[in-house]
């Protein structure tokens, strides 16, 4: 074989094994979710890492009946795949026409019938990739897209209300707080913007992106960062305290009472922290607790005292917070390995 | 060659695994979600004392089922027990997403989170890593046991 020869079937392996590699991509194993299901009237709606939006019917798994779970691949066209779907779907819930929102990595966001999905019935083309997870509100979809724009469509007919441009990309839920929507982006700020317009209120810097969307009692906005901080912030933007967890903050988190509950990445920790704007810097951790070796990422779910935290090594954890000493506690109940359906070992 | 080869495939393999940017991306990052089974306390809202909107004291027909940080459910609104006293129960109106509404005498009282001998009981949702959904029954006294694992399917009804 000669030497030119030889090149030629080495770079035509080459090219075989990288075609090989991309064509991988589609086919690997795109499987779970990103954000936390919702539910309605006994139905639970998922967005899958598959590119398909699903509706299952939870009662009808235990209780019988009629079966009114649908899967819809969320796609342009019969012709194009469906690309994952990062953000979660945001359900409107009218009684006449129930419509479940989602965003997709194609750039659109999608509007089906809430009860028996099927085609979608508006699409809205952003930019770029969504991530967001849409917030909904007074008739409005707010959301934001790797194009850097915060969005506000019409949930009806799509239509856009307005946009509002920022310098990164936003990958968080929109937080609807008061009469603003607060936004984090990749360019390191975090945004409240005026619900109605779309014009800004005024802006927080951060020290990395503001991934995670953000939380808000009724008088203070709880921001998470991937520099480990969270930020609280009043409604005039108003920086009131941080607390740094050493560790980059992806997972959405959650208010017990008046204790926000907030996980780090790299999931050794879930910590409560006081919300007193009051108190010091010594007493805003109020209690932590281990929770895995592995890396948090998935949004908190909190219902009543009960945190559930699910962790990149598949396991879910329960941890429940107690009120019968003189400080909160929190404890952890249980830990679940999904994969083997069995206890964890710790 | 071989470097500019290696490099093309260095890039498509770091796309096949990581393709978001998501870092573990293929497989999702296990969401959870759990649906409340409310405990029945057995007891009610004293006969002679309808709830109103705007009431911060729920008055029962037994004080010693409950404490404070407890969340309670009445009709379809929750309530968080700040303190107790005599007969009443000091709350906050409408958490967890829920509102404020009138409650009648004699209206029953759940449980959503309770003590340690007697915590909060959900069924919770998990999206598996495995491309599932997996359902367990949880009592919050010990593990959790699997209720039911519903792969994920692709057709449409």
């Amino acid at each position: 074989m000669s030497a030119i020869a030889g090149k030629r079937l080495f770079l035509a392996a080459a090219v075989a094994v990288l075609s090989l590699a991309i064509a991988g991509c589609g086919q690997s194993e795109n499987q779970g979710a990103y954000d936390t299901p919702l539910f309605d009237g006994g139905v639970m709606y998922i967005a899958g890492v598959d590119g398909y939006l699903r509706a299952v019917d939870t009662d009808a798994r235990t209780g019988g009946g009629e079966d009114r779970s649908w899967a819809q691949p969320v796609q342009q066209g019969p012709d194009t795949s469906p690309l994952p779907l990062v953000g979660g779907p945001a359900l409107h819930d009218d009684p006449q026409a129930p419509m479940v929102f989602v965003g997709s990595e194609d750039g659109n966001l999608y509007a089906y019938d809430a009860e028996f999905g099927g085609n979608p019935l508006w699409t809205f083309p952003s930019g770029d990739k969504i991530w967001s997870t849409p917030a909904l509100q007074d008739g409005l979809a707010y959301f934001g897209s790797h194009d850097h724009n915060v969005y506000a469509v019409n949930l009806v007919d799509g239509t856009e209300e307005w946009r509002f441009a920022t310098g990164g990309a936003v990958a968080g839920k929109p937080l609807l707080f008061q009469d603003m929507v607060v936004v984090g982006s990749f360019d390191k700020k975090l945004y409240a913007l005026e619900a109605e317009t779309g014009a800004k209120r005024w802006e927080l810097q951060g020290d990395n992106w503001f991934w995670a969307g953000a939380v808000a009692n009724d008088s203070t906005i709880f921001a998470p960062n991937m520099d480990g901080k969270v930020y609280a912030v009043d409604r005039q933007g108003g920086l009131l305290w941080t607390y740094d967890l050493g560790s980059a903050i992806v997972s959405r988190p959650a208010l017990v009472s008046d204790i926000l509950v907030v996980a780090a990445k790299n999931g050794r920790q879930l910590t409560l922290l006081s919300t007193d704007p009051g108190a010091g810097d010594a007493d805003r951790m109020i209690d932590s607790e281990f929770v895995t070796n592995s890396e948090v990422k998935a949004p908190l779910f909190v219902n009543g005292n009960t945190v559930y935290v699910g962790t990149q090594d598949s396991a879910v954890v329960r941890l429940d917070i107690f009120f019968d000493r003189a400080r909160p506690n929190l404890e952890k109940t249980w830990c679940w390995d999904t994969k083997s359906n069995s206890s964890c070992q710790d | 060659m071989l470097l500019l080869a290696c490099a093309a495939f260095s890039l498509a393999f770091a796309a096949c695994t990581d393709t978001a940017g998501l870092g573990d991306t293929s497989s999702g990052w296990s969401p959870v979600a759990a649906v409340a089974i409310p405990v029945d306390t057995g007891v009610t809202v004293d006969q002679a004392r309808n709830v109103e909107p705007l009431d911060t004291t729920v008055t029962v027909t037994d004080i010693t089922r409950f404490d404070p940080g407890q969340v309670i459910q009445i009709g379809d609104e929750r309530m968080r027990i700040t303190a107790t006293r005599e007969q009443q129960l000091v709350v906050v109106r409408g958490v967890d997403g829920t509102g404020p509404q009138a409650h009648p005498g004699q209206a029953p009282i759940l449980s959503i989170s309770g003590d340690r001998s007697q915590p909060g009981r959900f069924t919770v949702f998990v999206a598996t890593k495995q491309g599932g959904i997996l359902a367990l029954q949880d009592d919050g006294l010990g593990d959790p046991s699997a209720e039911w694992n519903l792969p994920q399917d692709r057709g449409d009804r």
